[in-house]
């Protein structure tokens, strides 16, 4: 394990006593600034708009931050393991959603359900062997399958869209318990199932390790390649529920449905303070790192700022949200 | 030279015969493809992703990306065409190119000095200058009010060459000889094959990174107002795919997005490439998500040409570096000292 994410606080860097002070609240802000950040900004905004923090407003964040939160946990595997980005998150929700609904009439919901997920997985897989095992860059490697990807979609509905006939399930998505909407409950699942994978597997542990230094990882034995493999399979998978939850509560898929989710949850993921490098964050983090998009957002809106307009606060927030990050490891290391 | 090393610049420069075998078996199998209204409408495809094309280039030689391209098209593209009511339609061309300079500086500023990662920044001002286009227009397109000024833009010149495939060719002219034949473009290799030798050498990588990014952006600037005078109309919506082809069209150039290879010429023959798909395939009336799954299958497969060939060129070099090395022991016969120094004093 590495970094300051999971180990205790160390003060000694070869040997050297660093300034403790300094190196406490550095450490403690790399390690629960991110939390604090959040607070800080329902605080602002309940100060902002007295509607903010009604039961209500509330649930309508986390219902819309609940698509982009699951694409994005799994997007942080393959951040975590060194892998960059995976450009393909918005062609794998469309070709997950429109294979689902086309199976659907022939095999039934559940099965078409697994059957997208299995695509999404898929091409993650292949993903992640080009990666592994070709050491190309995952940019343009996800770049290359999202333009092959998106033309296969497109294909089999000839560039139109597919509706949803199964009412049942529909309902379901769009179903509350305790007045929290469905959506909400399975992004949960998602994260903290993301969260134990990562902290009380081994597999988790390699992921981390193999991002924090691949070749070291690979000299003490580990199944680098697969491990890269297995994260980009996960955004896959990921990915591929995301669109087909998407696609149940709006009643059909097309192929520009997941346009500009990419970006979206690699915000979210940065925001919650995962390394663009690899080997340091969590799937928690990231939670946050989505609340807290979902949460300017809400506020902008609130304050009647034009949904279009919002774009160069989440430009800004990115900005600070690096900067930031990089300010505290510096002070850490 | 010996056959390993003449194959392996045969695939530094495989764009040159990818792009002939491409025109070839066009000629071959689609009907009407040898015309000279061919010519044209590649050429004109070209154009407008070629600027592009070209400016990415430079920052992706410097080993750093630009995702903010398409949005930087929209904002320019607006300017040239919003602004004409107010100061006139040459002076709101100029505005419209200076306003991509204007994104190349932030971005320049955000990663050559504020230290932040290159695709991240990219990221940050596309999400951020796409909403700003947006927001001043309230997501409207924007029609010009001088059509007349716009016409220039398509009238031929030369043959089939009009204004806007001239100003492709000078650029990428400019480019590679910028980057052949300049201190500037010969340290932007050297910052891309390795930005610490780079900074050990003395160079200011900064300072580099930071012009790349503004060439970058005025590059995206010219594109846009080009495009935009064309359709006497800004846009603020930029096609989401505009971004994924030039930088498709790039890579399958040889320019590595590591950093460190690739040239104008070669960006060139990629842009022409794609362009002279595109317009086959229209000929040929395949639909247009066949024509993505074909180029995105060609991107992929350059790429896994380029690794399989880079770990071939790389296993020779490492041979031919243990031949040396053994060659210098057996001279100096000496042993290789263990441990290594640095690991010898971190150790306590």
């Amino acid at each position: 394990m590495t970094g300051s994410d999971s180990g205790g606080i160390s003060f000694r860097r070869n040997g050297r006593l660093r300034s403790p002070s300094l190196a406490t609240i550095g450490a403690l802000a790399g390690r629960w600034g991110i939390a604090l950040v959040l607070l800080g900004l329902m605080l602002l905004a309940t100060l902002l708009s007295p509607s903010f923090l009604s039961t209500g407003n509330l649930l309508n964040i986390v219902r819309s931050v609940a698509f982009v939160g699951i694409a994005a946990a799994g997007l942080t595997y393959v951040l975590l393991v060194g892998g960059l980005m995976d450009l393909t998150i918005p062609s794998v929700m469309a070709l997950a959603a429109i294979v689902c609904l086309w199976s659907q009439p022939t095999i039934g919901t559940p099965a078409a359900v697994a059957l997208g997920i299995a695509c999404g997985a898929g091409v993650g897989s292949v993903n992640g062997v080009i990666v592994a095992y070709f050491r190309a860059n995952p940019v343009i490697v996800t770049l290359g399958m999202s333009i092959v990807i998106g033309g296969l979609a497109s294909s089999i509905v000839l560039g139109n869209q597919i509706y949803n006939y199964d009412k049942g399930i529909g309902d379901f998505v769009e179903a509350s318990v305790f007045s929290i909407p469905t959506v909400v409950f399975i992004l949960l699942a998602f994260v903290g199932a993301g969260e134990l994978l990562l902290r009380r597997t081994t597999f988790g542990r390699w992921v981390i390790a193999t991002g924090a230094n691949a070749a070291a990882s690979r000299a003490s034995g580990l199944r680098v390649q697969r491990t890269q493999i297995a994260a980009f399979a996960i955004s896959g998978a990921t990915a591929a529920v995301a669109g087909i939850l998407l696609a149940f509560t709006v009643g059909y898929a097309r192929i520009s449905m997941g346009a500009g989710y990419e970006f979206d949850a690699l915000t979210a993921v940065v925001v919650g303070g995962t390394s663009l490098f690899g080997g340091s964050g969590s799937v928690s983090r990231t939670l946050v790192g989505v609340l807290i998009v979902g949460v300017v957002s809400n506020v902008l809106v609130l304050m009647s700022v034009q949904t279009v307009s919002q774009g160069m606060v989440k430009g800004a927030i990115i900005v600070a949200a690096v900067s930031i990050d990089m300010r505290t490891r510096r002070q850490v290391r | 030279m010996n056959t390993r090393s003449i194959a392996l610049r045969a695939v530094e420069y495989r764009i040159y015969f990818v792009l002939l075998a491409a025109i070839l078996i066009l000629a071959m199998v689609a009907p009407g493809f040898v015309a000279g209204s061919t010519l044209t409408s590649v050429l004109q495809g070209a154009a407008f992703n070629g600027l592009m094309g070209l400016g990415l280039t430079v920052v992706l030689i410097a080993g750093q990306l630009d995702l903010s391209l398409g949005s930087t098209v929209a904002l320019s593209g607006m300017a040239a065409i919003g602004l004409q009511p107010f100061i006139g339609a040459p002076l709101a061309a100029v505005v419209g190119v200076s306003a991509g300079s204007l994104v190349g500086i932030l971005n320049g500023v955000l990663v050559a000095f504020g230290r932040i990662n290159g695709m991240i920044a990219t990221l940050a001002t596309m999400l951020g200058i796409r909403a700003l286009a947006l927001t001043i227009t309230g997501s409207r397109p924007v029609v010009g009010v001088d059509l007349n000024f716009g016409l220039i833009v398509d009238q031929p010149i030369l043959g089939p060459i009009t204004l806007r495939i001239a100003a492709f060719l000078m650029l990428a002219i400019v480019v590679q000889y910028v980057l052949l034949n300049t201190n500037f473009g010969r340290n932007l290799y050297a910052i891309g094959g390795n930005v610490e030798a780079a900074r050990l050498s003395g160079i200011r990588s900064d300072r580099h990174i930071f012009l790349a990014y503004v060439v970058s952006g005025t590059a995206s600037g010219l594109a846009g107002t080009i495009l935009a005078l064309s359709l006497n109309t800004g846009s603020p919506n930029v096609d989401a795919n505009t971004i994924i082809i030039v930088l498709a069209a790039v890579v399958v150039s040889g320019t590595s997005l590591a950093g460190g290879t690739g040239d104008a010429m070669r960006t060139v023959a990629g842009i022409l490439l794609i362009s002279t798909l595109v317009v086959g395939m229209n000929i040929m009336d395949v639909p247009s998500y066949y024509q993505s799954v074909s180029i995105g299958t060609i991107l992929i497969a350059v790429i896994l040409l380029d690794r399989v060939s880079l770990s071939y060129g790389m296993r020779s070099a490492r041979l031919a570096s243990a031949r040396a090395m053994r060659h210098a022991a057996r001279v100096s016969s000496l042993e290789p000292k263990d441990p290594p120094a640095h690991e010898a004093s971190s150790a306590g």
